[in-house]
């Protein structure tokens, strides 16, 4: 149902999901964090009220908007969230949120137990108190581990997300096993986009370098698919091998995911993203409206054209690159962002070098 | 005559009309009930005020069915609604 929706809603230009960015403020102080600043002082920014929100669910829920993303900065810090989550479901809306997982006890554990989301997602920072420490500066992952378990005991379909980086990219076998045992599902990541709404900063210090990153995204893969890991990476060797690459010599690649086609992102204080991770907005939904900033958002999303290095390169199959991440990496969405395509060589060397081990294996 | 529940909400978002759990509800049922186009003929007449009998004409009509399929189907339907508390009988 869900893709069925997005494949009409992208004929259709409906808005079927929403991102609410409720807070950027956070009360752990990661390093890689895209949004949330490190000295940034509570109510420093003149963020939306739980009313403001609101208002803005009904004229999305209007627009045709079913699935809606809470996130933050850290959602569960706004004293306020009881409200806004409730008014939300209210409007028949399937919501999900984004945490650290830090909050999930006591009056907020309570609502969530007895009117839970479609989905809760814990992001999983390390697999001890001092790997908390460093990488968000909190020792959380006692309490995060704790509230975690009361979330999958309650029957809420809870995800967690990894984010690897140099702070604990060595922790990667002890951080399967943790996710092994607490048989939930996992989606993690290597690639850290940088952080270019704080400020136009550049790219985090902590985020691994593109041969690292690649390494590992394989190294994961191993930890967590064991053999079927062979048989995903012979099928994207296969895939870069029968791949027609044509001779382009200027943008022609749209955006190919639903950002800016039925997806769209509101910060906190109420600009409207064609994504969460380009800091080009469209028009404040407060002062202009939903459904103008999501015209605006649209058009705007038609005319993003991705590098034509990219359309033609052979590597594509394995490399993850999209229009946020050329911007965040070049300032352009038609400049290749090197970083990715380091990572993709490397991706694919050892792919090719993992197959070959398999099958000498095999072969003995 | 019959109305949806409170626990419920009717949707139609790119033509597919669907009904969503709100508040307590979704503890029951986490995900939406997407409904077939003489689902979504059924809970339009009960939104209208109508009936089984006023769904059942519809539905022959529209999709050129015999009535008394087309009544059988219905009640059938509206007695699945009722199980599951997506719809209650006026009060």
């Amino acid at each position: 149902m869900v893709r069925k929706l997005h494949t009409e809603g992208r004929k259709l230009g409906i808005p079927v999901s929403g991102t609410f960015e409720l807070t950027s403020g956070c009360n752990f102080n990661c390093k890689m964090c895209y949004i949330h600043a490190h000295n940034e002082k509570p109510g420093e920014k003149k963020e939306l009220t739980a009313a403001e929100w609101l208002d803005i669910g009904r004229q999305a829920a209007q627009a045709g908007t079913v699935f809606l993303l809470l996130t933050g900065g850290e959602p569960l810090l706004r004293q306020d969230f009881p409200e806004i989550y409730t008014g939300l479901k209210q409007l028949g809306m399937m919501i999900s949120i984004n945490t650290n997982g830090y909050l999930l006890n006591g009056k907020i554990a309570e609502l969530l137990e007895k009117n839970p989301p479609m989905r809760l997602n814990v992001t999983l920072y390390a697999d001890s108190n001092d790997g908390y420490r460093k990488q968000c500066g909190v020792g959380a992952f006692d309490r995060v581990v704790r509230n975690i378990r009361r979330m999958k005991n309650a029957g809420i379909e809870t995800k967690l997300n990894v984010t690897f980086t140099g702070e604990n990219a060595d922790r990667c076998e002890d951080i399967a096993a943790l996710v092994r045992k607490l048989a939930l599902h996992c989606q993690s990541t290597v690639y850290t986009y940088p952080p270019v709404r704080k400020d136009g900063a550049g790219a985090p210090t902590v985020r691994l370098s593109p041969e690292q990153a690649a390494r590992l995204r394989i190294r994961w893969d191993i930890l967590r698919s064991g053999s079927d890991s062979m048989q995903s990476a012979l099928r994207q060797l296969l895939q870069m091998q029968t791949r027609e690459c044509e001779d382009i010599d200027r943008p022609v690649e749209g955006v190919r995911c639903r950002a800016g086609h039925t997806a769209y992102w509101i910060d906190s204080q109420g600009k409207m993203l064609m994504c969460g991770m380009i800091p080009v907005s469209e028009g404040s939904v407060t002062e202009n409206g939903f459904s103008a900033c999501w015209e605006k958002t649209r058009a705007f999303a038609q005319s993003v054209r991705m590098p034509a290095k990219c359309t033609a390169c052979r590597l594509r199959p394995v490399c993850c690159v999209c229009p946020a991440a050329c911007y965040a990496e070049t300032g352009e969405f038609t400049q290749a962002p090197r970083y990715l395509c380091e990572m993709s060589e490397c991706l694919a060397d050892e792919l090719s070098r993992l197959y070959q081990e398999g099958s000498n294996v095999r072969n003995q | 005559m019959y109305e949806i529940s409170k626990d419920f909400i009717c949707r139609t978002v790119c033509g597919e009309t669907m009904l969503m759990p709100v508040g307590e509800k979704t503890k029951e049922f986490n995900g939406i009930f997407t409904l077939t186009e003489t689902g979504a003929i059924v809970i339009d007449e009960i939104k209208k005020g109508g009936n089984e009998l006023s769904a059942a004409k519809r539905i022959a009509e529209e999709f050129e069915i015999d009535p008394e399929t087309a009544k059988n189907d219905t009640l059938a339907f509206i007695g699945q609604l009722l199980k599951y508390g997506i719809i209650e009988k006026q009060k």
